[in-house]
């Protein structure tokens, strides 16, 4: 999870790495640790330590860190010829190690050698047979091939035995979705909600894939997720506000002006529009002519 | 005792100092023969699931609330209907773990080698300081203590007119087989470090808990809890969250 | 540290004072042969400001406090961390190479 605080901290290190400023370890370091991707950046950055000698010495033991870390990131840029320079410096170092055989095998997808890529990892699947990494890679070349329905497939098995694993599970739901399986989407975001109850993001997700299922009980569950959002996130996510408005849109042309139980909450569309037109107003005035028109069209403002 | 006893710099020299830098190095020894004896060992497939199941189920049962009740009772049916819910472990399957030891050579092997590499240096130690440095005083503690301590400090001199903050060579020993677990978590490593007391109560709840007990128990779990959710709450939260944002 | 660290030293101290003057007092009244049944005012209050400002001190010293709000800035999920395992490398980013100049040296 990715908190406010530490996005604007690996933002401003970033902008202070680029224009030179130093801490380009740091950043890495934080980069590695919250997970996120920003290939181009950490290939630049990691590579300019690891060819300077002397600020490569000073990492110690974590300097195969870096490379292995370097190598996935120029994976993703497709500069291959690096990656495998990176590998065959981990390799010289730890000969027969399952992680550099990993590494190898994406190397090989990135080359989009698939079935080479397999080969591998089904060799090293030989000594692990619970390796949950590689086992998530099958996933991910079933993915990059295009095939989805064997990429579910895949991870309905990998989650039959892990199935305390969030980010599969995640990724299970995003899958579905992109094929357009909303209820199965829905299953597995329920999954991700039990599992971190706090996290305000799943609520967005599930209500979405709700909204998008339709129906006026889908849609009113869909508010109250909205609405948990809301509340979880202390109002300043655009997404469930906007969200809180089009599903209470919805909600009343299905219920056309008969609605029933929604007294308790009749305060909430109009709140959520005014959060919305100051949110706006604060952080991009050019856009709130848009934003009123199109709440105006909707009837949410006057 | 009215004037102090005076200690030989030869025992510093030659007991206090050599037998703290034994234990020491004898630490520092078990350690790495353990590590060279343990075999690393492939979890088994169905061992993880089951970990990993009873893990999902304590998340149904912590969060419930959180999700629909359409599917709070599908999930709940999911875990524990009575003909293949994934909590309910048929009867007589159960076994017991002391027969899956029997039946499982390695796991006894190992229980025999983490064994071994605990006593076997420990009573030769014992039987070394026993032999060499028992029976006399090696050092003199810098405050004074209650008669109660005579037993723990003053082990093998069997003199009560002794004050109690003179330490005997056997004491020593023990004072630094039970606390030298910080020096270790400083030379090995904080999470290597296992001094012996620890040692000691694994042994005694060595065997492997039964899983199959831990299914049910959670099955129980689920079984009891009553649904109630939260969701339409948020809404009313939500609007105070706005009304305030607004303001 | 700072102002924390002092209250700190200064509880510790009047703690000190307390146990000597009350060490002291006993001593006074083994010699004028009198029962024990207290401390004496002056020590309890010592006592009392010693407490508060260790408290203070155990308070303020060891780090800051952590917002347990969902909705505050250390807290807000703003993105899920990318999910890096499932990392695809088929994407457009093949049709624009990066950098050419850039190289390891081994």
């Amino acid at each position: 999870m990715v908190g406010a605080t530490e996005e604007a901290r690996l933002n401003q290190l970033e902008s202070q790495v680029d224009n030179g400023g130093g801490g380009a370890w740091e950043y890495l370091c934080l980069v590695r640790k919250l997970k996120a991707r920003r290939s181009e950046k950490v290939l630049r950055h990691g590579i300019f330590i690891l060819n300077s000698h002397i600020a490569r010495s000073k990492l110690g033991g974590e300097e195969w860190t870096l490379y292995e870390q370097v190598a996935v990131a120029a994976m993703d840029c497709h500069r291959n010829d690096i990656a495998n320079d990176c590998i065959e410096a981990l390799s010289k170092k730890f000969p027969g190690s399952i992680r550099v055989g990993r590494l190898k095998g994406m190397l090989l997808e990135a080359k989009g050698a698939w079935p080479d890529a397999e080969k591998i990892y089904a060799q090293l699947l030989v000594d692990n047979p619970l390796d949950q990494i590689i086992l998530k890679r099958k996933v991910a070349i079933a993915k990059a091939q295009g095939n989805l329905a064997a990429a579910v497939e895949y991870l309905n098995n990998y989650l039959e035995t892990f199935m305390a694993d969030h980010d599969a599970w995640r990724e299970l739901a995003e899958l579905y979705i992109s094929i357009q399986m909303y209820k199965q989407a829905a299953f597995c975001y329920e999954e991700l909600i039990l599992s971190q109850p706090t996290v305000p993001l799943y609520h967005l997700a599930y209500a979405d894939v709700l909204y998008t299922m339709g129906g006026l009980e889908n849609l009113q569950a869909a508010k109250k997720y909205y609405a948990s959002t809301i509340n979880l996130t202390g109002g300043k996510n655009t997404r469930a506000l906007y969200g809180i408005c089009l599903s209470s849109v919805a909600i009343n042309q299905l219920t056309k002006g008969r609605n029933k139980d929604e007294k308790d909450s009749a305060d909430l569309q109009p709140l959520a529009a005014e959060a919305l037109l100051k949110d706006y107003k604060e952080r991009a005035p050019e856009k709130l002519p848009l934003v009123t028109a199109m709440l105006r069209n909707i009837k949410l403002v006057s | 005792m009215a004037e102090d006893l005076v200690l030989d710099t030869a025992i510093r020299d030659w007991v206090l100092v050599p037998l703290s830098v034994v234990m020491v190095l004898i630490g520092v020894l078990r350690y790495f023969v353990s590590k060279l004896l343990r075999s690393s060992q492939t979890p088994d497939a169905k061992v993880v699931r089951e970990g990993q199941l009873i893990l999902r189920a304590r998340n149904l049962r912590a969060a419930g609330g959180f999700i629909p009740v359409k599917s709070f009772r599908a999930r709940r049916f999911y875990y524990t209907n009575e003909e293949n819910g994934l909590l309910h472990v048929p009867k007589g399957q159960a076994q017991n773990p002391q027969a899956q030891m029997f039946s499982d050579p390695n796991m006894a092997m190992d229980m025999m080698k983490k064994n071994l590499s605990m006593i076997i240096p420990q009573s030769l130690t014992f039987a070394w300081v026993n032999f060499f440095f028992s029976g006399f005083v090696a050092a003199k503690l810098p405050f004074p203590l209650t008669p109660r301590f005579r037993s723990m400090l003053q082990n093998g001199i069997d003199l009560s007119t002794v004050d109690v903050s003179y330490v005997s060579g056997r004491s020593w020993y023990f004072l630094n087989l039970f606390g030298l677990r910080g020096l270790f978590s400083l030379i090995l490593g904080e999470e290597n470090a296992m001094d012996d007391t620890q040692r000691m109560m694994q042994m005694g709840g060595g065997f492997g808990v039964d899983p199959t007990k831990n299914l049910g128990a959670e099955k129980d779990g689920i079984d009891i809890i009553q649904h109630e959710w939260t969701l339409p709450k948020m809404e009313q939260r939500a609007e105070m969250v706005l009304r305030k944002l607004v303001k | 540290m700072g102002v924390g660290f002092i209250a700190g030293v200064l509880g510790g101290l009047l703690f000190a004072h307390a146990a000597y003057s009350t060490i002291q007092y006993r001593g006074m009244l083994k010699i004028m042969e009198e029962e024990f049944s207290g401390p004496p005012t002056n020590v309890v209050i010592e006592l009392l400001l010693g407490f508060v400002l260790c408290m203070v001190a155990g308070l303020a010293v060891p780090g800051k406090f952590h917002s347990i709000l969902p909705d505050s800035e250390e807290n807000r999920v703003v993105s899920l961390p990318s999910n890096l395992d499932f990392m695809i490398f088929n994407h457009r980013g093949r049709l624009s190479p990066f950098d050419p100049e850039l190289k390891l040296k081994t």
